[in-house]
């Protein structure tokens, strides 16, 4: 067990320093500051609820960033390690395959951890700041332990597409393939809610689509629904209509998920051929 | 020799993009159709947020533009982009000010869809008397209802944040509207749970008016029952359903029966 730990440790560390080295976490925080600076001078076409804009900007933007990060720099770092035949050097050590995944899980995962906890430190100054701005009608609340709730449930999103993201390396070659499969992963996982919700408005009308929405229901276990851990709206409101027993329930769902999730992926690159 | 090629380009490529920016001021704006709801929630996903505030400034740029439409030619897009933005992000407060100030007046077809935003506004914001207010305005001044803006206004008193003068409005408007029995309980609500001294007694006095009025309306109701119309004027109720008809006549109220119902109104300023 502590040499299983001290192998998933190394490989953490080996792609934790290669994404240092990349200086992919420096251009996404710049990428991320530019477009907060932008953001500013549109917050003037806002009369009332400037604090509401400001903090959808600035999450929206973490949440952008952590986007690019999973697209192109984890999808790259994985495909193109087996593309790049580098693997092979890592493997050829006493490192098992499935030991390899999860290093790698948690290398990209204290990258992403990284990106997020700055640009999050940074869009927590940014808000306090346009608060001491403007007067208390414009942004009357600022829920703090909220706005870290906002920005767990969107890390434990983004780690969960990180599994995904894994998952399709461990089924499919080329990084092409894995950045349009995990593309399209995330965008079935925006539709099947908006779905869900058409079909059960008319589901009350007509018999024959109950069987269509508990398809679809089912295909909510595949994609889940990271919706739900969207907390955004809670930071700026008096009394946040959040029920403890839902939230709990999400980031335990989510988190099952991430690990049913990351299992398949260790098994699926120990039965695949390299 | 490639040198001033170069400049001479920089210098027509400047010259130019000046010119093209003057020429851009003389086009027609128009607030081109949206995309469906279901799309914009796919494509948004987490920045659903961002994509309901980008929405609102092209609203906000599009209204602020000059010369603007004729406004039955963008009213319905104008309301397509409301609903886009309500469904992405309900909470966000400008919408609602910018929907009431810009479509609320048009027609009274229009007043009713920015109702039911509201409604639906008051539903997700539910710590947000204005909404109440706005639709409450709305039923009053556009759609003619004062009995109806008036449960809309009273309703908001639950609130713990309403001002005080929401409540007395709504009361006002019941007793125009002919709902006085409404009228006199929330009075009654108001004046138990009022603290200050000076607004308890103006409540009382406003009890106290009420109170004749619905005197007066019970006897209506009576004559209705017995001779199965209405009375043409008050004095054919004295003296078989009323001893003498109640004074209501002073500064906070006139009594004034037309159209078979008994109102309250406030009497016109000299």
């Amino acid at each position: 067990m502590k040499q299983a730990i001290q192998c998933i440790s190394a490989v953490a560390q080996l792609t934790f320093l290669d994404g240092l080295r990349k200086q992919t976490l420096l251009g996404l925080i710049v990428l991320a500051l530019l477009l907060e600076c932008s953001g500013i001078f549109f917050m003037d076409f806002f009369g009332h609820d400037i604090g509401r804009a400001s903090s959808d900007f600035l999450l929206s933007v973490i949440w952008l960033a952590g986007l690019v990060f999973l697209f192109f720099h984890a999808v790259q770092t994985i495909a193109l390690s087996e593309e790049r035949k580098s693997i092979y050097m890592i493997l050829s050590r006493p490192i098992s395959r499935s030991q390899y995944v999860l290093g790698t899980f948690i290398g990209l995962a204290s990258l992403l951890l990284i990106l997020q906890a700055s640009l999050g430190v940074v869009a927590w100054f940014s808000l306090l700041w346009i608060k001491t701005q403007l007067d208390v009608q414009y942004f009357a609340v600022f829920n703090h332990g909220y706005f870290v709730l906002s920005l767990f449930g969107l890390m434990l999103m983004q780690c969960c597409v990180l599994a995904i993201i894994m998952l399709f390396c461990g089924m499919l070659r080329g990084s092409f393939l894995v950045l349009m499969m995990s593309i399209a992963y995330y965008f079935i996982c925006s539709s099947i809610p908006v779905v869900l919700e058409a079909v059960k408005q008319q589901i009350s009308s007509v018999q024959e689509g109950d069987n269509f929405y508990y398809l679809l229901q089912g295909l909510a276990l595949i994609f889940p629904d990271f919706s739900r851990l969207d907390f955004k709206d809670a930071i700026l409101e008096m009394n946040p209509s959040l029920v403890a027993v839902d939230t709990v329930s999400a980031f335990v769902l989510s988190a099952l998920y991430l690990v049913i999730v990351l299992t398949c992926a260790c098994y699926l690159y120990s039965r695949r051929d390299l | 020799m490639w040198r001033f090629l170069f400049f001479l380009m920089f210098c027509l490529y400047i010259s130019l993009a000046l010119l093209q920016g003057d020429k851009k001021t003389l086009k027609e704006v128009k607030l081109e159709n949206t995309m469906p709801i279901g799309l914009h929630q796919v494509v948004s996903s987490y920045a659903r947020q961002l994509f309901a505030d980008a929405i609102y400034i092209k609203v906000v740029v599009f209204l602020g533009s000059k010369p603007l439409p004729k406004v039955d030619d963008y009213k319905n897009n104008l309301y397509q982009h409301f609903l886009v933005i309500q469904a992405l992000h309900p909470q966000l407060i400008d919408m609602y000010y910018l929907s009431e100030s810009s479509l609320s007046w048009v027609s009274k077809a229009d007043t009713l869809r920015v109702n039911e935003l509201m409604s639906v506004g008051m539903a997700k914001k539910t710590e947000e008397w204005l909404l109440y207010f706005f639709k409450g305005f709305n039923e009053f001044y556009y759609l003619q209802e004062p009995a109806e803006a008036a449960r809309t206004l009273y309703a908001s008193s639950a609130i713990e944040s309403t001002p005080l003068w929401l409540g007395s409005l709504a009361t006002v408007l019941a007793a125009k509207g002919g709902e006085l029995r409404a009228g006199l309980s929330w009075l009654k609500v108001m004046w138990g749970s009022e603290t200050d001294v000076d607004q308890k007694k103006r409540y009382a006095r406003d009890i106290v008016t009420f109170e004749k009025a619905l005197l007066i309306q019970v006897a209506l109701e009576h004559f209705k029952g017995i001779h199965q119309v209405w009375p043409e004027s008050l004095s054919e109720l004295v003296p078989d359903f009323l001893v003498e008809l109640p004074v209501i006549k002073g500064d906070q109220y006139d009594l004034s029966y037309a159209n078979e119902q008994l109102r309250l109104l406030r009497p016109k300023r000299k």
